[in-house]
């Protein structure tokens, strides 16, 4: 069977898709990066393997994406390497053309798209801090004791949501923490902080854009119904959580490596799922050669380096796979 | 025309001089709250400062009660209040608003259009009246403010908590519907009586604390979480360095031409060895009141701004050399739309024991 | 006897003015010591010697100033308040050597002539003769060194205007020529102008090489230098309100410029806390609401800045563009 392998390495998850040629989910992998995204994207190549045991598969094409794309193009062999934008767009506009406004909110970051007949025309992404992202709840929900999964359904049982400040984790934290202390409902407090988060978002992230409908709201985030029902009190409209909206990021993926390949006919560099055998071994070192003090990483499989990159001259990545 | 102006303490009280006996239809913005602030925050820049996010969301709430003229005074930099009043347009036009920006400065070259906007002011009515009326208005800001100042010195004292804002609040509303000077006057004359009753003389040497820094954080009670009565029922007495009859007053006065007056110059002479050139908007000011204030015998000083306020970074980082320099506590309080009450709480609570255990030190050391 | 050396800060306002005050101070004998360009332990100083809430240009130029102390006699940081009718620099530049000489304790002496040409004393010549002054007695020296550096420093920054490599319209750009294979689009060079103030423009290490990463992303990368002052000028006379900030005008007219004569892309380049670009940019946002054809976006700079955020940002705001273009030719996907 011809397949499209898409891989999306984030900060805070490692997800994996594989689609036949109907462009139809085969396999889909959800895994906790915890900061070995080689170990989880062996561990994920091996569950696709596991689940297609006994079924011929081709992989046709690879592409790779999410703040990890560089290392996981590198690791696996991909046919293109594509930023998170572009990926969560193709795989939205695939799903429903009409769609005008993406949410993504993933586990360190978060953006917007805004599509026009379908095209990205406009898009912003978090800056400088992590307020209006999976962490901030993650780092919430671990402070109020209270597992991140049940956040969505503590909020939906809320009444009167507390209104709690802060664009910036730090001062939300005191203010969640003061209001705490005078007592206020457990469920009210997490649905202010869900609205808390959506109002950073529109306000920082969402600033200036026209948000229109058909909404869709994408990244782990989405898993939050409580975060879901915000956005709809917030902005007036219906907003669509798709069905594979953990790993959307994955699926533009692997559609992108279907039109490389298609755009440019060659055989994949793919590695094939062996390379979950394989030993890769990454190390970094500080560069003295100027004042700048890069930090350079290098890939090294069994033995042999494969890649380098984090030198701003070019004397280290030089001569090593050029990452687009 | 239905006008509104925006909010800046108690500086309605000139409302209905100006805008109501002119014919024209006021709209009362309705006090800041946590709503003007929300509005404010999602439709202005994100890194603007405070002030300007406030005052659109004065603006957005008087358009919701139909206003069709927007008051608002401009400048010529280098602070960023030059340009509020045409940011603020931009962004209401682009929401779809139909109103005037009615933009009162100094002009550079048009005159015409602070010819049109005094005009659309004067609605029909003699330049004589206009005049008197403005004057008038000018009036009660005079006397909101010295009242306003008093206060300061009365809430430390007073014999029941709470009751000074109260008087205040009561003379405000009279200002508020005066119809000339002898009035007001008399308005003056009851509220310091009033005062006077309430007032416990025999608490002396009380801590005092000069509030210098951004002029609209600094006079904003609900910008600066009512800093000036926080203190006050703290037992301290807070002498007020920014003044709204200084910041217009040379205009009022019509002085415009003359460079600067005695106190500007006294207060600008204090700056100059730490800060020896005007950087906009309050900058220099604040260090000349600061050295002034440590020469006054005042125990410590306040400088509040908004959170990216240009002119008030500069005057930080050289606050930090003169209060070294000259041994003088001073705080810096930093604004925008997160700052939480209880951070706020701590900060001041610890400079002000701070304070008083300097006292008890010099005290102990006499 | 020894030369006497004066530090130049390679930084804020000094990307302008360098050259001028290269020249007045080398013809009078004097040492020029130009600081090396921003790197990490620049940076590193300049964040910990200042106050954390000032914008990160002034950090860098703190940086910048610590570098060059123990190296040199003097530190030349000019107080520039004014340099053309209605417009002033922003008041952290005018106060900047009192914030320097405030937080930086153990420093050298610093020459801070005022430059605010509205005051007899702060002409460009009155204020290029006070240093001079301090430097030499020669009076008649330094009146000669003025006049010919004044008029060099004239002379090239027009020719650098006109120099056929510098001013590229954008519509002679090349690539126009007929594109019939998909992959022809993905490499076809697209014009995008990069705007925003010198110091962000041209300081790679702050703005993490941005330059060079468009450029090898076949992109033709257009900056306000690159706009004749004329044109500036003519451009800005569009604005409600004349902007009063000598350094964000250029900026702006600029951008506005861009936005009518058939760029692709406008990248605003902007750094937290920068008073200025908080609202300018605002304008410039204002504009290209009006102009949907041209793609525009903001990149925020700080130290936080990471390297991989702004390649995403990068790679997806030229993706935008691509694929826009490849739909408009009807070269999209067949499936």
């Amino acid at each position: 069977m011809r397949t499209f392998l898409g891989i999306d390495v984030g900060a805070v998850s490692t997800d994996l898709v594989l689609l036949d040629e109907n462009n139809d989910v085969l396999n889909s992998v959800y895994l906790r990066t915890q900061g070995q995204p080689i170990k989880m994207l062996k561990e994920g190549l091996s569950i696709i393997r596991k689940e297609n045991q006994g079924i011929s598969l081709e992989v046709v094409g690879v592409g790779t994406t999410g703040s990890g794309r560089v290392l996981a193009g590198v690791i696996a062999g991909a046919d293109i390497v594509k930023n998170e934008i572009t990926a969560h767009s193709v795989a939205a506009l695939y799903l429903n053309p009409e769609v005008r406004t993406i949410f993504e909110i993933g586990g360190q970051d978060s953006k917007i798209i805004i599509l026009q007949n379908g095209v990205v025309v406009d898009f912003a992404m978090n800056t400088i801090c992590a307020a209006g992202t999976g962490s901030f709840l993650d780092h919430q929900a671990y402070r109020l004791d209270i597992p991140i999964e049940e956040f969505g359904e503590y909020a939906l049982r809320s009444e009167n949501p507390v209104r709690i400040a802060g664009r910036c984790t730090v001062f939300a934290e005191s203010d969640m923490v003061h209001k705490q202390q005078m007592g206020y409902k457990e469920e009210d407090i997490i649905a202010g902080l869900c609205e808390a988060m959506v109002r950073n978002y529109l306000n920082n992230v969402g600033k200036g854009k026209k948000i229109l409908p058909t909404i869709f709201f994408q990244g782990g985030v989405a898993a939050n119904s409580g975060i879901k029902k915000s956005f709809e009190k917030e902005i007036g409209y219906q907003v669509v959580v798709p069905e594979y909206y953990q790993v959307m990021g994955a699926i533009g993926a692997a559609l992108l490596a279907r039109e490389e390949i298609e755009l440019n006919p060659r055989p994949s560099a793919f590695y094939g799922f062996e390379l979950v055998e394989r030993n890769y071994q990454t190390s970094g070192f500080e560069c003295d050669g100027c004042p700048n003090h890069c930090e350079v990483v290098e890939i090294m499989v069994d033995g042999e380096t494969i890649a380098r990159w984090g030198d701003r001259c070019g004397k280290w990545s030089l001569g090593y796979q050029a990452i687009r | 025309m239905k006008i509104a102006l925006p909010r800046l303490g108690n500086i309605e009280v000139m409302n209905e001089t100006i805008i109501t006996d002119m014919g024209h239809e006021l709209i009362e913005i309705p006090p800041n709250t946590k709503r003007t602030l929300d509005l404010g925050v999602r439709y202005a820049p994100e890194y603007c400062c405070l002030p300007l996010k406030i005052v659109l969301g004065n603006f957005l709430e008087a358009l919701e009660l139909g206003a069709e003229g927007l008051i608002m005074a401009g400048g010529w930099g280098p602070c960023r209040f030059g340009y509020y009043a045409q940011v603020q347009r931009d962004i209401l036009l682009d929401l779809g608003y139909d109103f005037k920006m009615i933009i009162i400065e100094i002009p550079r070259g048009n005159w015409n259009m602070l010819w049109e906007n005094l005009n659309i002011l004067r609605n029909g009515r003699s330049w004589s009246y206009f005049i008197n009326q403005f004057r008038l208005g000018w009036q009660k800001i005079l006397l909101m403010e010295k009242l306003e100042n008093m206060v300061l010195s009365v809430r430390p004292r007073e014999k029941v908590r709470g009751v000074s804002s109260r008087i205040l609040k009561e003379s405000m509303l009279k200002i508020k519907k005066a119809k000339n000077r002898e009035m007001l006057k008399q308005i003056e004359t009851e509220t310091i009586h009033k005062f006077d009753e309430n007032t416990d003389f025999q608490k002396q040497n009380l801590i005092r604390i000069a509030l210098v820094g951004e002029f609209y954080v600094s006079l904003e009670p609900f910008t600066n979480h009512h800093l000036e009565e926080k203190l006050g029922y703290m037992g301290i007495e807070v002498v007020r360095k920014n003044t709204i009859e200084a910041w217009i007053g040379p205009i009022m006065r019509l002085k415009i031409f003359k460079d600067s007056f005695k106190e500007e110059q006294e207060i600008e002479e204090a700056a100059y060895p730490y800060l020896a050139h005007s950087v906009g908007g309050e900058g220099q000011t604040t260090v000349g009141n600061v050295v002034l204030a440590h020469k006054e015998g005042l125990d410590g000083a306040i400088q509040v701004i908004p959170f990216t306020c240009m002119p008030e970074i500069v005057a930080e980082t050289i606050l930090k050399k003169v209060s070294e320099d000259l041994d003088f506590p001073t705080l810096t309080l930093i604004y925008d739309e997160q700052t939480g009450e209880e951070g706020l709480n701590t900060r001041v609570e610890a400079f002000v024991d701070l304070l008083k255990k300097r006292r008890k030190g010099v005290r102990m050391s006499v | 006897m020894k030369k006497k050396k004066v530090g130049i800060p390679y930084a804020l306002y000094f990307y302008e003015y360098y050259p001028l005050w290269k020249e007045f101070l080398t013809r009078l004998g004097v040492e020029v010591v130009l600081s090396r360009p921003t790197n990490k332990s620049i940076l590193d100083s300049g964040i910990r010697s200042s106050l954390s809430e000032i914008c990160l240009p002034v950090k860098v130029f703190y940086g910048h100033v610590l570098s060059l102390v123990d190296q040199v006699d003097y530190i030349l940081i000019p107080r520039m308040v004014c340099i053309e009718k209605g417009a002033f620099f922003c008041p952290k530049i005018i106060g900047l050597p009192d914030m320097v000489k405030s937080s930086l304790s153990s420093i050298c002496p610093i020459i801070s002539p005022v430059v605010d040409v509205r005051k007899s004393y702060g002409t460009w010549k009155n204020s290029l003769f006070q240093v001079g002054q301090l430097l030499t007695e020669n009076t008649l020296a330094i009146s000669r060194a003025i006049s010919l550096s004044w008029e060099n420093f004239q002379k090239n920054y027009v020719a650098h205007l006109l120099d056929p490599k510098v001013l590229r319209p954008a519509s002679l750009i090349e690539g126009q020529d007929s594109i019939n294979s998909k992959r022809q689009w993905e490499e076809k060079p697209i014009n995008i102008a990069v705007v925003g103030h010198d110091y962000l423009i041209d300081d790679s290490y702050i703005n993490l090489n941005l330059i060079e990463k468009l450029k090898r992303m076949k992109v033709n990368v257009l900056t306000p230098g690159m706009v004749h002052p004329a044109m500036v000028k003519k451009q800005l006379k569009k604005l409600y309100k004349p902007i009063f900030w000598s350094l964000s005008r250029k900026a702006v007219g600029a951008a506005l410029y861009y936005f009518e004569n058939g760029v692709e892309g406008i990248i605003h380049l902007t750094s937290f806390e920068c008073g200025e670009d908080s609202m300018v940019g605002e304008s410039i946002h204002h504009q290209s609401q009006k102009c949907p054809e041209v793609s525009y976006t903001e990149f925020v700079f700080d130290e936080h800045t990471g390297e991989a955020g702004i390649n995403t940002r990068i790679e997806a705001f030229l993706d935008m563009i691509r694929r826009k273009k490849r739909i408009e030719n009807s070269l999209a996907p067949s499936w």
